[in-house]
């Protein structure tokens, strides 16, 4: 029998403003054990958010709790806490192995060698422990913080972008670390503006936008929920106007403007179908086609699409 | 026909940590340490051990000097007492930390490597702490390195080494004291000056620069007027100054407490107390001995105590 899944980490109606910006604006969820992935774009609020959650800062209004407890000037929480915060630096000078006793010792780990070498193994840093950590590349310090990060090995793991920097090969062997300790009851919160990071290995997304939850739960629901929303792509062609009486007529538009610059803008729910169309109709009305391009690809557009729709 | 998502969960074999788990003072202990080794520059390169060993030199080679001079010239090396080795040393010690005290502060800020201490089980305080009292052991031991040297040197040039120490076991608490009083008053300030900003040389040319310049302007509020002094006339009518009183300081009474405006000189004055010793080498510490003994006492504690606090409320209410 499985048991249902507990909440470990409660966010209610927290907001966070330095002066008069508004970093995070009146978020509440609540996170269960397993991987939960926290998207945005960049300046979305992600890390302020996170750093409240971690206790590194106060929230100016609302709560945070992890088991309960409120993180903020809770040392002893960190012993079920590991933390790897969007800060890369680390003492260049210390070996891996020494950054990850060291971080072993600050957890008061009396057996700090036997817990490096666990953690260093899993971070697959056993090769390089011995060279220090300023001749290492981004993705191999990434793989030692998160190392110094679970040495202690706690219950709950917060990792800001822990995939920067990290190349494919260390991408894979990073999902499947994360699969195994969140199949071992771990909570894991990973925050990223790339969507491709963690689509496939959260169970559940939040989506900042602009300080806001956007949208939270399962990836795939969000997508569906995504593709029912128009995309606006943008066509160039030698003769618009042409270009966009003919375009009008297609099933899978929604919409057709011709900007000042001869620009046709085109609103479509099926970007695919529209591709597709769009060379075919160009091709029979004899129209030169010069441009096709989305305007939407971006996170940030498909978040905004969240947020306004 | 519907297909089920399927998925499943390797057991890549890791293992888990059963070891012991101490409490923080273990934490704290370990900070401590790696407080230590940085500001020595141990566990780094060549270059991050230069500074702290020339600076480990400077501080101790006028001790070295004056027990070379005893253990050559003998009983009749005129060697500085306890008292007066800290007016030479303590410039020396605050030197020292005003360069080296902001390597332990500024980089961890800077740099953000702060908040790896800030999610372990330790409070920001901890962190303070133990970053202060590693620091402060150093330039204790810096304090008494001297010392004990210069002890040495007097017992080398004494005619009975026994009796000299029967006779002056008395100064052996009595440095450890004066030194613990420097060693405070360095540590602190330099530290909290460094907590007010991500530039190492800032807070070294702010640290010098508070020395410097209170030094001078002690000096001109305490600047005498005339001094009192007594002569003799030669058989040839010449004028001869055979004794140099105190003088009448420029700003009458208020001088005595215009010479503590010179901020570097505090530990000073207590060593002076705690020796026992009438300081009459200069205008400044004459004019500090005519007052109450605990004038300049609680001007020392103020000016430990201020900066001290500054520094713990900075750390506490940090935020990353």
């Amino acid at each position: 029998m499985i048991d249902a899944p507990s909440t470990v980490i409660t966010v209610e109606n927290i907001s966070k403003w330095y002066g008069s910006v508004v970093a995070v604006n009146d978020v509440s969820f609540s996170v269960e054990p397993g991987i939960t992935g926290l998207l945005g774009p960049n300046g979305a609020g992600k890390t302020t958010l996170l750093k409240m959650i971690e206790g590194l800062a106060s929230p100016s209004d609302g709560s945070v709790t992890i088991f309960g407890q409120s993180p903020r000037n809770n040392p002893d929480l960190y012993h079920r806490v590991g933390v790897m915060s969007e800060h890369e630096a680390v003492y260049g000078f210390y070996t891996g192995r020494e950054f990850i006793e060291f971080s072993a010792k600050l957890h008061g780990l009396s057996a700090y060698q036997e817990a490096a070498d666990l953690a260093i193994e899993r971070a697959g840093m056993t090769e390089a422990q011995g060279r220090a950590l300023g001749t290492y590349s981004r993705g191999m310090r990434q793989r030692m913080r998160l190392a110094a990060a679970m040495v202690h090995q706690p219950e709950v793991l917060l990792l800001d972008e822990p995939l920067n920097g990290t190349d494919p090969r260390q991408r894979i062997e990073f999902h499947d670390l994360m699969r195994q300790l969140a199949s071992d009851g771990q909570t894991i919160v990973i925050s990223s503006h790339i969507l491709e990071e963690i689509e496939t290995l959260a169970d559940r997304i939040l989506l900042m936008v602009s300080g806001k939850l956007a949208a939270s739960g399962d990836y795939r629901a969000i997508r569906a929920k995504l593709d029912e929303q128009p995309y606006n792509v943008r066509v160039v062609a030698d003769d618009p106007r042409a270009m966009a009486s003919a375009l009008v007529e297609l099933d899978s538009i929604e919409s057709v403007s011709v900007a000042d610059d001869g620009e046709v803008i085109v609103l479509s729910k099926n970007v695919e179908l529209l591709q597709r169309s769009v060379a075919r109709v160009a091709r029979d009305r004899g129209i030169r086609l010069l441009r096709v391009e989305p305007l939407d690809e971006s996170l940030e557009s498909v978040f905004s699409y969240i947020v306004e729709g | 026909m519907t297909t089920e998502a399927r998925g499943e969960i390797f057991d890549l074999g890791y293992q888990h940590y059963d070891g012991p788990r101490e409490g923080r003072a273990r934490v704290v202990r370990s900070l401590w340490v790696n407080g230590f080794r940085t500001a020595l520059g141990l566990g780094r390169g060549a270059k991050a051990k230069i500074l702290p060993l020339l600076m480990f030199f400077f501080v101790t080679a006028p001790a070295a000097i004056i027990v070379l001079i005893a253990s050559i010239v003998g009983p009749e090396a005129e060697i500085p007492s306890h008292a007066e080795y800290y007016q030479v040393v303590s410039i020396l010690l605050l030197l020292f930390s005003a360069i080296i005290a902001p390597e332990l502060l500024i980089p961890d800020r800077r740099d953000g490597v702060i908040s790896l201490y800030l999610v372990r089980p330790l409070t920001a305080t901890d962190y303070i702490v133990s970053r202060w009292s590693a620091f402060f052991v150093i330039t204790l031991i810096l304090a008494y390195a001297g010392q004990i040297l210069l002890l040495l040197g007097f017992v080398l040039a004494a005619e009975a080494p026994v009796d000299y120490l029967r006779d002056n076991w008395l100064d052996v608490p009595r440095f450890l004291a004066s030194g613990a009083v420097v060693a405070l008053f360095v540590t602190t300030i330099p530290m909290a000056i460094s907590s007010f900003t991500v530039r190492r040389a800032y807070a070294a040319a702010v640290v010098i620069a508070i020395f410097v310049i209170t030094a001078p302007m002690a000096g001109i509020l305490t600047s005498c007027e005339q001094r009192n002094e007594t002569f003799v006339e030669t058989p040839g009518g010449q004028r001869l100054v055979v004794s140099s009183n105190e003088c009448e300081p420029l700003t009458g009474e208020w001088a005595k407490w215009f010479a503590l405006v010179d901020v570097g000189r505090a530990p000073q004055h207590i060593s002076d107390i705690i020796f026992n010793e009438e300081n009459n080498d200069d205008d400044v510490s004459r004019l500090v001995g005519d007052l109450n003994t605990a004038i300049p006492v609680v001007w020392y504690l103020l000016l430990v105590l201020g900066p001290g606090a500054a520094l713990y409320l900075r750390y506490r209410r940090m935020t990353i």
